[in-house]
C-alpha cells in the first residue's frame, strides 16, 4: 500500500563525495600536464613579483569603473586624432615598398653622415663651390631624386583635392 | 513534356535556369552569388518581397531587381558591373541609414548575419547616408524576444513570415508614418498583441532587430558590456573607423572566436508529433537560442512557442538528479547501485511468486525509438511478459486500428508536403493550430495564398475553424454518422472513384449495403447538421482534386473511436484519395514519438514493426535473436493493467516518461490502483504526480541530454544529438534499461543507441534500411525503409498493405456516446493548448510561458454564461460521476450552448480534467472515452480574476494582409527608385561606359 508522498530526504554526504570526485578529476589533469603546470606557476610567480598580477587584478575588479573612465578619455576628439593618425601611419607604412624604402634609407644614412661631417668644417662654403658641387654626380643623383619626389608629391596632392 | 530549362549568361558564365525562376534564384542555384538581403528567406510565403534593393543587376544594359525579374533564355546579366555595383551599394547605403553597424559588439555577429555579410561583400567603405536613430524605444515587453527599431532595416522578412507563413497576421510595417517601423496588431506593445510567440519573425530577421532575449549580452565576447561602456565604444568605433573593411576584419575574428564557446547541435522537438528539427545554440548549459534551418525536412524555419522558447526545464532546480527509494513516508536519495539492486530483487520475487504476468510495463511516447525498443525487449525477453503498452493507447491507437482495417498501415499515408499541396483539407476533431502548430502553418499558408479549401468539423470554433471555408458543428460523438452519410451520398450521386474501387478495393458491395441506414435524413437527425450542409461537404470533396483528412482525439477518444477512424478511411477509399500526392489519411500524432513508440513494439500485441506476437514465425525470429522465449499470448494494455492492479493480478509496475497519474482518465481510480501496487518504479526527469506513488524513482535524462531517434506523425525517423551532459546523476533511459537488464544477467552490451537501431533494423522488415549514418545532418528516413535505405514518403502508390495488395472497405456502425443521468447536463470537451505541453511538467517551468499561460481555465459559452449568471473570472465547481474540480471561467464564443472546454495544462489535482473523465473506453482498442464526459456546474464565486491574463494572444487583434506591402513603400514621397537616384548622380543611363 503505497500512498502518495512528496517528501525527499537528501543525502548530505553526497555533497562531499561530489567535491572529492571533482577534485580528483582536477588533480588528474594537473598530474598529466606536470611540466606545463610547473612552468605556468613560475610565470605566475614572476608576474606576481613584478606587480603585474596585482595591477591586473585591480583593473579586472574595477573593470566597470575603469573601463568607463578609459573609454571616456579615449572617446575625445584629441584621442580620435591620435587613433586615426596612428592608423594612417600604419596604412602609410603598409603601402611603401620596403626595397625602395631601404634604398632611400641607405641614401639618407650616408647623407646624414656626410652632412654631420660638413658641420665640422669651419669655413663657410662659397656660392661658387656650391654651384660646382652640383656637377658632382652624387649630388646630381640626390637633386634628381628630390625633384622627382616633389613631382610625385604634387601629383598626390592634386589627386586628394579633386576627390 | 519538353525540357523547360535554358541557359543565360551571368557575369561571363553560362548558367542553367528553369522556366519561372528569377535571375536571383537561378544564379544562386548555380553558385553565382548576387546579394539580396530580403531574399535570404525565399520559402516563406509569397516569395519575393522586393524591399531591400540590394540585388540590382544589369540586364541587357538596364538596371533590374534580380529577385523579381524572370530569367529568360539567352539573357545577359551582369551583377558586378560598375553600374550594378553602384546600385547595390545604394541599396545597402539606404539600409545602413537604418542600421548602425557595430558588429563586434553585436550579439548577431555569428558568421551568419545577412546584413553584415552583404555589406562586407559589397566592400562598403563609408556611410553614404548618416545613420538616423528612430524615435521609438526598443520594445522589450515580450518575455522571449525584443524589437529594436534602431537596428530595423525595413526589409519586412518578419512581416512576411508572420503574415504568410505562420499566418498569425500580427506584424505589419506601418509605411504611413514618417519613420516606418514594425507594429504589432494595431500598434500595441508586443506582449499585449495577438503574437503567438512562434518565433518565426526572430528566426528570419537578417540582423539583430528582432532577437531572442536569451542571446542578448550573451553571445559575444564584448556584448555583455554595460551600457555606459558600450555606447561610447560604438561612438568611438564610428569616430575613428578608417572604413568598414577594418571593422569587418575585427568582427570576423570575433565571430570566429565565438565558435569556440557556442555549440550548435541539431535536435528534434519533443512537444508534438510534427517532428520539427532545429539547432540548439548553447554556451555551457545556457541555451542561447533555438535556430531552425531551411534544410529541416518537416518544418524548415518554422517553430511554435514551445519548440522555440520552451526548453528552460532542462536546467530546472527541480530536475531529478539522484535515484530515490521510498522508506516509510519519505523518499531517500540513493545510489544507482542500490536502486537497481532493489528493483532486480523485487521484480524477480514478484515474477517467481506470481508469474511474469504480474508485472506491467508502461512505456513513453516522449522517449526515443531505441528506448522503446529496449523497454519492450526488457519486458519480453528478461521478464517474459507481453504486458507492455505506451500512451498511444490514450490517444491514437483507434486511428491506427481504423487504418489497419482498411489500408493496412497505421500511420499517416503521406507527408506534410501532401497536406501543403492538397486541394481540400478536412480537419475532423482536431485543433492543429494548438496541438500541431507548425503543421497548421502549412494549411493556413496554402489556404491564404494558394486557394486551398478548408473544411473543419469540431465542437469548438478554433483557429482553423475560424478560417475554414466551411465549419460544421455536429452533435458530440456523431462524426461517424455524418461521415457515413456523406460517403453514401457520394456513392448515390455516382461521384465515387469507380475505377479505383474496382482495381484497388475489396468488399465494396458489402460496404455499400452497410451504408443503407445512413441517409441524409437520419444523419440530420443524429448529428444536427442540415441536409444541405452534408451535401455541401460531399460537393467539396467531389470537386477537389485531392483531399487530405486530418483527425485526432476528437475522433479517437470515444467509445466508437476506431469505427469513426475507419469511416474516415472508408470515405477516402470511396473517393480514391489514397496513393496519390496531395491526398490521404493523416491521424495527427500527439506526442513526438507516439508513432515510434508503437512502431518499435511497446504494445501488448505487436513486436517491433507491427509484427504480431502471436505469429510463431515472427516470435521465433525474436527468440533466436534474443536467445530467450517470448510468451505467445498478447499482454495487457494500459487500461487493462490498471484494472488488473485493482483486482490484484498485477503487482509490480515499471513506468517511464509518462504522467499516468494525471493523463489517464478517471485518475481517482488510477491513483487507487497505484496505491495497491506491491512495487512501483517511476522513471522521469521530474518528480511527477505519478512518482508520488512510486517505491523507486529513477532520474532520467531528457532528449537534449542524449542521442537517439524519434518518428514523427509522417513516419519520418530523425536523429537527435546530445546537446548537454546529463544533469547530476541522471541517465539516458536506454542506459538505465541496459544497466537494469544486466543486473538480471542479460549481458546487454549496447554502448550507443545506433547499436540498438541496428538490431531493430535487422529484425523488423519495415526498418530494414534504417541506419544512423543515413540520417546525418538534416537527413531523415520515412518507413517502410527498403534494405538499400530508400524511404516511402507516400504510401499505397501501387498497393495496399494486404496480401493481395487491395484495400478493404470495412463496414462500421455508430456507437452512441455514453449516456449520463440528466443532472449532468453539460458536455465537457477537453484537450491541449498551444503554449503548454500537455500537463505542463516541462513547459510550465519556463517563466515566459508561465507568464503567457499561468494555468487552465474553463471555456463557457456566451449563452450559458448569461443563463447561469456567470462571467469571466467566476469560480465554478464541475462535478461528474467520477470526481470534481474547481476552476475559473473564461466566457468565449469558441464554445457554444451547453458545451464546455477544459484544457489539461495543470499538475494541480483540483483543476485536473481527468478527475472528471470516466473509465469507459473505445470498444476496439480500450482508448478512454475522454471526449464523452458530462458534468454539472455549481457557481462558487461570481467575481474573480480572469484565469487567462489579458496579455494572452487570444485577446489580441490580428491585422491580416498579404506580406509586407512594398507598394506602400514605393508610394512614399521620400522614395526614389534606385535607378533614378543613380541617374541623378550621373552614374547611370547614357554613361554606362563606366560599366566595365
Amino acid at each position: 500500500m503505497a500512498k502518495a508522498i512528496r517528501q525527499i530526504e537528501r543525502i548530505e554526504s553526497n555533497v562531499k563525495e561530489e567535491r572529492a570526485e571533482d577534485l580528483s578529476a582536477i588533480l588528474n589533469k594537473i598530474a598529466d600536464n606536470r611540466e606545463a603546470i610547473e612552468e605556468a606557476i613560475e610565470i605566475i610567480e614572476e608576474l606576481h613579483n613584478a606587480e603585474v598580477l596585482p595591477a591586473l587584478k585591480a583593473i579586472l575588479k574595477t573593470r566597470q569603473k575603469v573601463g568607463a573612465i578609459a573609454i571616456e578619455q579615449i572617446n575625445q576628439p584629441g584621442m580620435h586624432n591620435v587613433i586615426k593618425n596612428a592608423m594612417t601611419m600604419f596604412t602609410l607604412l603598409a603601402s611603401i615598398d620596403s626595397a625602395q624604402l631601404q634604398q632611400l634609407a641607405g641614401g639618407l644614412t650616408e647623407g646624414v653622415e656626410k652632412a654631420s661631417e660638413s658641420t665640422k668644417q669651419t669655413e663657410d662654403a662659397s656660392l661658387w663651390s656650391l654651384l660646382k658641387a652640383t656637377k658632382d654626380p652624387n649630388v646630381k643623383r640626390s637633386l634628381n631624386m628630390m625633384i622627382n619626389f616633389l613631382n610625385g608629391m604634387g601629383e598626390g596632392l592634386a589627386k586628394k583635392q579633386s576627390h | 513534356m519538353g525540357d523547360t530549362s535554358f541557359t543565360l549568361k551571368v557575369n561571363d558564365s553560362n548558367i542553367t535556369a528553369k522556366k519561372g525562376q528569377s535571375i536571383l534564384e537561378a544564379a544562386l542555384e548555380n553558385d553565382v552569388y548576387i546579394p539580396g538581403i530580403c531574399s535570404s528567406q525565399p520559402d516563406l510565403g509569397i516569395g519575393v518581397i522586393q524591399t531591400c534593393d540590394t540585388c540590382y543587376v544589369e540586364v541587357n544594359g538596364e538596371l533590374m531587381r534580380a529577385c523579381s525579374t524572370d530569367a529568360q533564355p539567352d539573357m545577359v546579366v551582369n551583377s558586378v558591373s560598375g553600374v550594378a555595383k553602384e546600385a547595390q551599394l545604394e541599396g545597402m547605403s539606404r539600409i545602413l541609414k537604418n542600421h548602425e553597424l557595430y558588429c563586434t559588439v553585436c550579439d548577431n555577429n555569428n558568421g551568419n548575419c545577412v546584413v553584415h555579410n552583404t555589406a562586407e561583400y559589397l566592400e562598403i567603405e563609408h556611410q553614404k547616408y548618416e545613420f538616423q536613430a528612430k524615435p521609438y524605444p526598443p520594445d522589450t515587453s515580450h518575455p522571449f524576444y525584443r524589437y529594436e527599431p534602431d537596428q530595423f532595416i525595413l526589409c519586412g522578412l518578419c512581416v512576411e513570415a508572420c503574415q504568410d507563413l505562420q499566418v498569425s497576421e500580427v506584424l505589419s510595417i506601418d509605411w504611413e508614418r514618417e519613420q516606418p517601423r514594425v507594429i504589432w496588431d494595431d500598434d500595441v506593445p508586443i506582449d499585449e498583441s495577438s503574437c503567438v510567440s512562434c518565433g518565426h519573425c526572430v528566426t528570419v530577421c537578417p540582423c539583430n532587430a528582432l532577437m531572442e532575449k536569451t542571446m542578448l549580452g550573451k553571445a559575444g565576447f564584448l556584448t555583455g558590456m554595460a551600457k555606459n561602456m558600450l555606447e561610447p565604444m560604438i561612438d568611438l568605433t564610428k569616430e575613428v573607423e578608417p572604413g568598414y573593411k577594418e571593422i569587418f576584419a575585427i568582427s570576423n575574428v570575433e565571430a570566429t572566436m565565438r565558435e569556440d564557446r557556442i555549440q550548435k547541435t541539431k535536435t528534434v522537438c519533443t512537444y508534438c508529433g510534427v517532428g520539427c528539427s532545429f539547432e540548439v545554440w548553447t554556451k555551457g548549459r545556457d541555451i542561447l537560442r533555438v535556430q531552425p534551418k531551411e534544410d529541416a525536412p518537416v518544418n524548415g524555419i518554422s517553430t511554435c512557442v514551445k519548440g522555440k522558447f520552451g526548453w528552460d526545464f532542462v536546467n530546472s532546480e527541480e530536475r531529478l538528479t539522484k535515484p530515490l527509494i521510498r522508506k516509510g513516508d519519505k523518499f531517500h536519495e540513493a545510489t544507482w547501485e542500490e536502486a537497481l539492486n532493489l528493483m532486480a530483487e523485487k521484480f524477480q520475487s514478484i515474477k517467481e511468486k506470481d508469474g511474469a504476468d504480474a508485472l506491467g510495463f508502461i512505456s513513453s511516447s516522449k522517449c526515443s525509438n531505441e528506448e522503446n525498443y529496449l523497454f519492450q525487449k526488457l519486458a519480453r525477453s528478461v521478464f517474459q511478459t507481453n504486458n507492455i503498452d505506451n500512451c498511444s493507447r490514450y490517444c491514437q491507437t483507434p486511428a491506427s486500428a481504423g487504418l489497419m482495417r482498411t489500408v493496412g498501415i497505421g500511420g499517416d499515408s503521406g507527408t506534410i508536403e501532401d497536406i501543403a499541396v492538397a486541394d481540400l483539407i478536412m480537419v475532423v476533431g482536431a485543433n492543429p493550430a494548438e496541438s500541431h502548430p507548425v503543421l497548421s502553418t502549412r494549411i493556413r499558408r496554402a489556404h491564404k495564398l494558394n486557394g486551398q479549401k478548408l473544411l473543419v468539423s469540431d465542437l469548438r470554433k478554433h483557429d482553423l475553424a475560424e478560417r475554414a471555408d466551411l465549419f460544421i458543428h455536429p452533435n458530440p460523438g456523431t462524426d461517424l454518422v455524418w461521415l457515413s452519410a456523406v460517403t453514401k451520398y457520394i456513392l448515390d450521386q455516382g461521384w465515387e472513384d469507380a475505377k479505383f474501387l474496382q482495381d484497388r478495393v475489396n468488399q465494396v458491395e458489402d460496404y455499400k449495403k452497410s451504408l443503407e441506414k445512413f441517409t441524409l435524413e437520419y444523419a440530420e437527425k443524429v448529428t444536427g447538421l442540415a441536409k444541405d450542409t452534408l451535401i455541401q461537404v460531399a460537393e467539396m470533396i467531389h470537386e477537389s482534386n485531392g483531399t487530405c483528412i486530418l483527425w485526432a482525439m476528437g475522433v479517437t477518444q470515444h467509445m466508437g473511436g476506431t469505427d469513426t477512424s475507419t469511416a474516415i478511411s472508408n470515405l477516402l477509399l470511396v473517393t480514391g484519395n489514397y496513393g496519390k500526392p496531395g491526398a490521404g489519411a493523416f491521424p495527427l500524432r500527439g506526442h513526438n514519438n507516439v508513432q515510434g513508440a508503437s512502431d518499435f513494439g511497446t504494445m501488448p500485441n505487436w513486436l517491433p514493426g507491427y509484427e504480431p506476437v502471436e505469429n510463431d514465425e515472427v516470435r521465433s525470429k525474436y527468440e533466436q535473436a534474443w536467445n530467450t522465449t517470448i510468451p505467445k499470448k498478447p499482454g495487457l494494455n494500459n487500461h487493462q493493467i490498471v484494472e488488473a492492479i485493482t483486482d490484484g493480478r498485477v503487482k509490480g509496475m515499471y513506468l517511464f516518461g509518462e504522467e499516468m497519474g494525471l493523463v489517464d482518465s478517471n485518475i481517482n481510480y488510477v491513483h487507487e490502483a497505484f496505491e495497491k501496487l506491491e512495487f512501483f518504479v517511476v522513471q522521469d526527469i521530474f518528480f511527477s504526480k505519478t512518482a508520488e506513488f512510486a517505491d523507486v524513482v529513477l532520474p532520467a535524462a531528457p532528449s537534449l541530454e542524449k542521442e537517439g531517434t524519434f518518428t514523427n506523425t509522417e513516419r519520418r525517423i530523425q536523429r537527435f544529438h546530445q546537446v548537454l551532459e546529463p544533469l547530476g546523476d541522471s541517465k539516458p533511459d536506454w542506459e538505465i534499461f541496459r544497466d537494469f537488464a544486466n543486473k538480471l544477467g542479460a549481458d546487454w552490451k549496447y554502448s550507443h543507441p545506433s547499436e540498438i537501431m541496428d538490431e531493430a533494423a535487422q529484425l523488423a522488415p519495415i526498418f530494414a534500411g534504417v541506419k544512423y549514418d543515413r540520417m546525418e545532418g538534416w537527413d531523415s528516413q520515412i518507413w517502410p525503409v527498403k534494405p538499400n535505405g530508400e524511404s516511402t514518403p507516400l504510401l499505397y502508390k501501387d498497393k495496399f498493405k494486404f496480401l493481395d495488395g487491395k484495400a478493404r472497405l470495412f463496414p462500421v456502425d455508430w456507437t452512441p456516446p455514453m449516456k449520463y443521468e440528466d443532472e449532468f447536463d453539460l458536455h465537457l470537451n477537453n484537450g491541449r493548448l498551444l503554449e503548454q505541453f500537455h500537463e505542463g511538467n516541462m513547459t510550465d517551468r519556463s517563466e515566459g510561458i508561465h507568464h503567457i499561460v499561468p494555468g487552465p481555465w474553463l471555456e463557457v459559452s456566451m449563452e450559458l454564461a448569461k443563463e447561469r449568471n456567470i462571467e469571466t473570472g467566476s469560480l465554478v465547481r464541475l462535478i461528474s460521476p467520477y470526481g470534481k474540480v474547481k476552476i475559473r471561467v473564461l466566457v468565449t464564443d469558441r464554445v457554444t450552448g451547453k458545451e464546455l472546454y477544459l484544457p489539461m495544462n495543470t499538475a494541480d489535482g483540483e483543476k485536473a480534467v481527468n478527475k472528471l473523465t470516466s473509465s469507459y473506453y473505445d470498444k476496439d482498442t480500450h482508448t478512454p472515452n475522454y471526449k464523452e464526459a458530462k458534468v454539472k456546474m455549481d457557481l462558487l464565486e461570481q467575481k474573480g480574476e480572469s484565469p487567462l491574463p489579458q496579455h494572452n494572444f487570444r485577446f489580441g487583434n490580428p491585422q491580416p494582409h498579404i506580406g509586407v506591402e512594398v507598394e506602400k513603400k514605393w508610394k512614399r514621397a521620400d522614395f526614389t527608385p534606385i535607378p533614378e537616384t543613380l541617374k541623378s548622380e550621373g552614374v547611370y543611363n547614357g554613361q554606362s561606359d563606366q560599366a566595365n
